[in-house]
């Protein structure tokens, strides 16, 4: 089977440089699990996970301990290893939400639920999909996105794109499963082609990927499904983005506020596609994934395969060779800090970045914007940041609605190129908190106006109930108002007289 | 037809009532915080402009000039403007109360906009056709309205800029509205004038 | 004596007059709507800081123009602006309060004396006399009129667990002071 090459669709995004090794890699490699584990509740878009389990349990290795919140779009977790419950708490701010504290017991025994399905490709969509949601699969993008919830889109689905495009800086572990398990990303999208119903899958591989390509290409030919293709992209940054991908592969453009099933397209992660083949063929609940853990406090960037819930401090004791001074979740343009050295790993960590001053160049002080205009071509949303960011800074949540700023995918191009070094991306961000928050105080806004209303209504009603219950009790009585003073005379008079009446008739004692 | 697209272009671009004539200002800088607003204000002076222009033609040439009341002339124009704009007024508060808002105080004040008076005594003071004088009306009108759009543009663009401190406010507003007034002396001599 | 003057101007002027006296008539002024329009902005608090009681009759003073717009605390820097674009009115000084803040009732403390019930605008209270109360943290908007109406001192002000983080302003790009 041969390759399509696309040619760019545009002119946004970067050429950066890939710091990583596209030649053959050496195979993933292990790290010690650790003692204690930490599955965080909140590992995806929506609200956090609720435990099913209780401190003190004993758990197997890939049972479920969280099931989805009603509310939101959450998933399903698992225990990465087989051990018993410490604590369910609260975890920290970086947590987002509670946390599953547990101890591993090293036996690594596995749960009896975690069978495969016979035939899959004969099975319904509804089973599979059941299937995917039981297993706590979830778009390994980074954006978690509950992979049940996408793959059961209005109908009409007729190309599954398979997002093997990893365009950031430093992060390799992609690269390193379209290398080791290239069967496994074709069985997975195999799977999806089932619950779908769609007949055309492309595998994107980024250009300077070569020997992933090689490695797609030959596990492609083996398997021989005539419905399933690969298609080669140019190497720009962002251009792994699901609305750049679809954009570069078919021209055409996710509209705002759509989602790419208006295309008649669902995109994936390739780690998602692998994810999905472990856990039909082999039984596999998520409780691993491949990382990249690079930087210059490493030894060299290596792909490591690591249980969700290791903390971020045994990966660094493991690999690094000098104490790094700072520690980055994510890549080198989209990556965040990490404070806590005990922070997990979860679903969506990718890469680990070991830094110390030697790699890091200082911040630039902020200079006010130039109105260069840089930043416009650079931007693969269509957004201009330079009018999003004087609305932003002016609070025009109007304006930056219709901006665009909801479009904005945190991808940093622009402030890449601000040559004031202005952070834009970081005042996107907020914009878009903003958005959100309005949009919910605008909502109950809305209902405290009908409450008010009829808090009004029924003060209103009880202020002339008792009117109209004063006016019933004084109705039979005279009206003294008009004649008041001769008929309060008389009455005083008469009362004088009475009393003068009474002391006299009183003996004195 | 040539001379009507004449005197449409000329008052529009090269006898811009704002920006050449420099009649008009209160509501150019006070009616252009925002697009909206400017747009709102164009085509409330548009309609007065054309309206008053044909009403004056027909009250001087039929009225003012065969009795030889000539010297009642700016009564009487002051009084067809009051009751065009006291209409305007009235139509827009029931229609487009949000522009009405908007606007405030400065619709009535469309009454004593000079460029309105001044285009009813422009077209008296030389003998043109009735057709001319609605032209006349009309294309002031759109020239007010061009003129005031692109200013509240600028001025929705300066509110999110670095302004230094002693332009902040009018004096910026002041001296955009002054580079514009430079930049459509560039029109003159475009209809052979 | 008539002069031609007055031959020309009193007719004149009537017809005017006439014309608008019917344009009146046939053209109501529309305020509803403006008032519509401008509440909807607002964060339907109810919390009287403006100085008026309610967020509806704060509207309809700014529909006749005798409030200024920079009186809504709750509703914070975001509708000053939105009300400043709206009516094309300058924005003024004004200080953001949390939108999120929520009134807790300690209910250790709380004696069931229902004297807060009615002070809550929007019913956010819940509970009846020689019953503990309670506060619906969803309907309340951290108003604290309840706060004077308890007679012990039971009802603090906290933060939602509904809130999303804290934002901080955005600041204009430049060299930090």
């Amino acid at each position: 089977m041969t390759k399509t090459t696309m040619p760019r669709s545009g002119s946004w995004g970067l050429k950066l440089s890939s710091e990583k090794d596209n030649s053959a890699l050496p195979p993933a490699r292990e790290v010690a699990i650790p003692d204690m584990l930490t599955v965080l509740l909140r590992q995806s878009a929506g609200a956090a996970s609720i435990a099913t389990v209780a401190p003190g349990e004993s758990v197997l290795k890939g049972q479920t301990i969280a099931m989805p919140a009603k509310t939101g779009f959450g998933s399903y977790l698992h225990s990465p290893v087989a051990g018993h419950v410490l604590e369910v708490r609260n975890g920290s701010r970086d947590a987002g939400g509670p946390v599953i504290v547990i101890k591993n017991d090293r036996s690594e025994r596995l749960h009896p639920d975690c069978q495969p399905v016979r035939n899959p490709l004969n099975r319904s969509p509804r089973f599979l999909r059941e299937r995917i949601a039981a297993g706590g699969i979830v778009g390994l993008g980074g954006a978690l996105f509950p992979t049940e919830v996408k793959l059961n889109p209005a109908p009409g689905i007729k190309t599954l794109i398979i997002n093997g495009v990893e365009c950031e800086p430093y992060i390799n572990c992609d690269n390193q499963l379209l290398q080791e398990e290239p069967h496994a990303v074709l069985s997975g999208a195999q799977i999806m082609l089932q619950v779908l119903g769609a007949n055309e899958a492309i595998v994107a591989i980024e250009q300077e990927m070569t020997h992933a390509i090689e490695c797609m290409l030959a596990a492609n030919t083996r398997l021989n499904d005539p419905r399933i293709r690969i298609v080669v992209v140019p190497d720009i940054y962002p251009g792994g983005g699901e609305r750049q991908l679809i954009e570069t592969l078919t021209g055409l453009q996710v509209p705002r506020g759509g989602l790419t099933a208006d295309l008649g397209i669902v995109c994936q992660n390739a780690g998602t596609a692998a994810a999905i083949d472990h856990l039909i063929t082999r039984g596999e609940p998520l409780i691993s994934r491949l990382l990249t853990v690079a930087g210059n406090c490493s030894a060299a960037p290596a792909n490591f395969r690591v249980r969700i819930g290791t903390p971020v401090s045994a990966l660094v004791e493991a690999v690094a060779n000098t104490p790094p001074t700072r520690i980055v979740m994510g890549g080198a343009m989209m990556g965040i800090p990490v404070t806590d050295s005990e922070q997990p790993v979860s679903k969506a960590t990718n890469c680990l970045l070991l830094l110390n001053n030697n790699a890091l160049t200082p911040m630039p002080t902020e200079m006010p914007c130039i109105r260069c205009g840089d930043c416009v071509p650079v931007c693969p949303a269509g957004i201009n940041p330079q009018l999003l960011l004087e609305s932003t800074v002016i609070r025009d949540v109007k304006q930056s609605k219709e901006l665009g700023a909801l479009d904005c995918i945190d991808c940093g191009c622009c402030d890449y190129v601000c040559p004031s070094g202005i952070d834009l991306t970081a005042r996107f961000k907020l914009s878009k908190q903003t958005i959100w928050e309005q949009h919910l105080l605008t909502l109950r806004a809305e209902r405290l106006e009908q409450r008010f209303a009829g808090h009004e209504t029924r003060r209103l009603n009880k202020e002339q109930a008792e009117r109209d219950r004063l006016a019933a009790q004084t109705a039979g009585f005279k009206d003294v108002s008009t004649d008041s003073k001769p008929a309060l005379d008389a009455m005083l008079k008469r009362l004088k007289s009475d009393r003068n009446k009474n002391s006299s008739d009183k003996a004195p004692d | 037809m040539t001379e009507l697209i004449l005197i449409i272009i000329g008052t529009v671009l090269v006898n811009n009532l704002v920006l050449t004539r420099f009649l008009g200002l209160c509501p150019f800088v006070g009616a252009s915080t925002s697009i909206e607003a400017a747009f709102g204000m164009s085509a409330a002076t548009t309609f007065v402009l054309t309206l008053t222009s044909a009403l004056a033609w027909l009250l001087n040439t039929w009225l003012l000039e065969p009795f030889e009341l000539g010297y009642l002339r700016l009564i009487c124009f002051i009084l067809v403007i009051a009751g065009t704009v006291q209409f305007t007024e009235i139509f827009i508060r029931s229609t487009q109360p949000m522009l009405h808002q908007m606007l405030g105080i400065f619709l009535p004040l469309i009454t004593t906009n000079c460029a309105v008076l001044g285009v009813a005594l422009l077209i008296t003071q030389e003998p043109t056709r009735f057709i001319d004088a609605v032209a006349y009306g009309l294309g002031g009108g759109l020239g007010f309205g061009l003129v005031i759009v692109l200013f509240a543009g600028l001025r929705e663009r300066l509110q999110a800029a670095d302004v230094p401190g002693p332009f902040r406010g009018s004096a910026i507003a002041l001296v955009t509205a002054g580079f514009m007034a430079l930049a459509f002396m560039g029109f003159a001599g475009l209809t052979g004038t | 004596m008539m002069s031609s003057n007055w031959l020309l101007l009193i007719p004149l002027a009537t017809a005017i007059a006439g014309l608008l006296v019917y344009a009146r008539l046939r053209y109501a002024p529309d305020e509803a709507t403006a008032v519509d329009t401008i509440n909807a902005l607002l964060p339907q608090t109810q919390c009287a800081q403006c100085g008026y009681p309610g967020c509806r009759p704060y509207a309809e003073a700014l529909v006749n123009d005798a409030a200024a717009i920079n009186l809504c605390p709750p509703g914070g820097e975001t509708t000053q602006q939105a009300l400043s674009k709206l009516l094309g009115r300058p924005a003024g000084n004004l200080t953001d309060s949390d939108p999120w803040a929520v009134a807790v009732i300690n209910e250790a403390d709380c004696i069931g004396c229902a004297l807060c019930l009615p002070a809550c605008p929007v019913d956010a209270i819940i509970g009846a006399n020689r019953y503990t109360h309670t506060v619906v943290e969803a309907d309340c908007t951290g108003c604290e009129l309840c706060l004077p109406a308890c007679p012990v001192d039971c009802i603090s002000i906290s933060r939602s667990t509904q809130a999303p983080f804290a934002i901080t302003p955005p600041p204009k790009p430049g060299p930090s002071a």
